[in-house]
């Protein structure tokens, strides 16, 4: 027991500022030895390691950017999901939308922080809600999670080690491409696609379907027939699509111009007319749940298997909002929306 | 050095250091006094002592001897002396504000409670 305090101060101690952190260990082991009885050691001990340290953010101000992160991300990911969508159902002129797509958010990256890890979540968790199995047959948690985990860890080291434009696009190029093929391993095994294809199944993705085929043929009675690969693209491009414009928000706000850690400044609100005061702002939020409520029931579900055949042959359907169907979806998208939509007019207010 | 942050923690603190304005306290013991548990209170102490409202020094023992390692111990600073008084005073001033002026008891239950 005294050895499990001694660690837990030390570990306490590793956390504190370079200066201090030896004074503080050897003071809180004095401390110890002080201390009569095994529980208040503990006692003394485990408060030191579950509490900030100095410099540390207090655990209600984490709590508090942990739930702005979340919002963040999940807002982040349905504008990914409906720009690939709209995207991929303009056919041919899907590459050129998706390129649009991801330079627009990366715009917005540059103005917003959002967690990797967070994003990586609201990603996994929207393909693993919004995809019924029946219309993606390899969109599984075993085809999303391998896809979603090697995409966050890719983009964990390239926002660590790149330092130029070049190399960030670079580095989430190939993320991309080892995500995509991390994600469609499954589905190649299953469908009989060739291994020596992988490295193009991330850009072929991109394009409309039906551009290039290669793996065995299938045809059904009465049905279209089709090549492995249709299937296997499809599949890829409901995960590579919102995984490139999450890229593109992640980076452009890593390699932007840092700038010196913001002080925290006092809000100067007077003056800025009713949009800018907390009824303003309550406002805007309920403004953007209707919204919200309004525009989610009108997103592609998913839809009827026999009927999005042909759609996920030629890639036009990318994948579907399926969770919108059920009340607590669409309550979680409006609520989504309404947060976001008051934390952009409470950061004009703080700008201002 | 910036003025910390006052909260009821720190004022617990404060008051506590107050009580012997000259006394060199132990974590330990300000835990006891303030109420607060270690996580709480040394991140406040280091805060403090950044501040220079409080001071610390290392206990001069012979830790072979004693068998025990040296302590640190706290103490305010003149200075924190003098900001530590501003700011208890201040808070009593907002809570006897607060609560109000002090009703008095009617005559009768008064002479009841007699």
């Amino acid at each position: 027991m005294d050895r499990l305090a001694r660690a837990l101060v030390t570990a306490a101690a590793r956390r504190w500022p370079a200066d201090l952190a030896d004074i503080m260990r050897a003071e809180w082991l004095a401390e110890l030895a002080a201390i009569p009885g095994r529980g208040g050691k503990l006692a003394f001990a485990a408060s030191l390691a579950v509490s900030p340290a100095v410099d540390e953010p207090s655990w209600s101000s984490r709590v508090a950017i942990l739930g702005r992160d979340a919002v963040v991300a999940g807002g982040v990911t349905l504008v990914a999901a409906t720009a690939t969508n709209i995207a991929r159902g303009s056919a041919a002129l899907a590459p050129v939308l998706l390129i649009v797509a991801a330079l627009a958010l990366g715009v917005a990256g540059r103005r917003i922080r959002a967690s990797v890890l967070l994003l990586a979540g609201a990603v996994f968790a929207f393909l693993l809600a919004g995809n019924p199995v029946p219309v993606m047959p390899f969109m599984g948690a075993a085809d999303i999670a391998p896809a979603v985990l090697t995409w966050a860890a890719g983009m964990l080291l390239v926002r660590k080690c790149a330092r130029s434009l070049r190399g960030a696009i670079g580095g989430g190029l190939v993320t991309l491409g080892l995500a995509t093929i991390a994600g469609s391993v499954h589905a190649a095994a299953v469908l009989g696609v060739p291994a020596w294809s992988a490295p193009a199944w991330f850009p072929l993705a991109l394009l409309p379907g039906g551009t290039v085929s290669f793996g065995p043929r299938f045809s059904s009675v009465g049905g279209p027939a089709f090549h492995a690969s249709d299937i296997l693209l499809a599949n890829a491009a409901v995960m590579a699509g919102p995984l490139l414009l999450c890229t593109a928000f992640l980076l452009a706000g890593a390699i932007r111009v840092e700038r010196p850690a913001e002080a925290v400044q006092p809000r100067h609100t007077a003056g800025r007319g009713w949009l800018g005061s907390d009824a303003g702002q309550i406002a805007v939020g309920v403004a953007a749940a209707i919204a919200a409520l309004a525009v989610a029931p009108r997103l592609p579900t998913g839809g009827d298997p026999d009927t999005t055949l042909q759609r996920l042959l030629d890639n036009s359907t990318a994948f579907g909002f399926g969770f919108v169907e059920h009340p607590v979806g669409l309550g979680l998208v409006a609520l989504l929306a309404a947060l976001l939509a008051m934390r952009a007019a409470d950061a004009r207010r703080t700008i201002a | 050095m910036g003025e910390p942050r006052i909260t009821a923690s720190v004022l617990k603190v404060l008051a506590g250091l107050l009580a012997e304005p000259g006394a060199q306290r132990y974590g330990l013991e300000l835990m006891q006094s303030s109420g607060l548990p270690s996580g709480t209170l040394y991140p406040i102490l280091a805060r403090l002592e950044r501040a220079g409202w409080v001071e610390s020094r290392w206990e001069e023992i012979d830790p072979v001897a004693e068998g025990r390692p040296s302590r640190r111990y706290y103490r305010l600073t003149p200075d924190g002396v003098v900001a530590a008084r501003r700011e208890v005073a201040l808070m009593q001033q907002q809570m006897s504000r607060a609560a109000g002026p002090v009703p008095r008891a009617h005559p009768a239950a008064r002479a009841q409670g007699a």
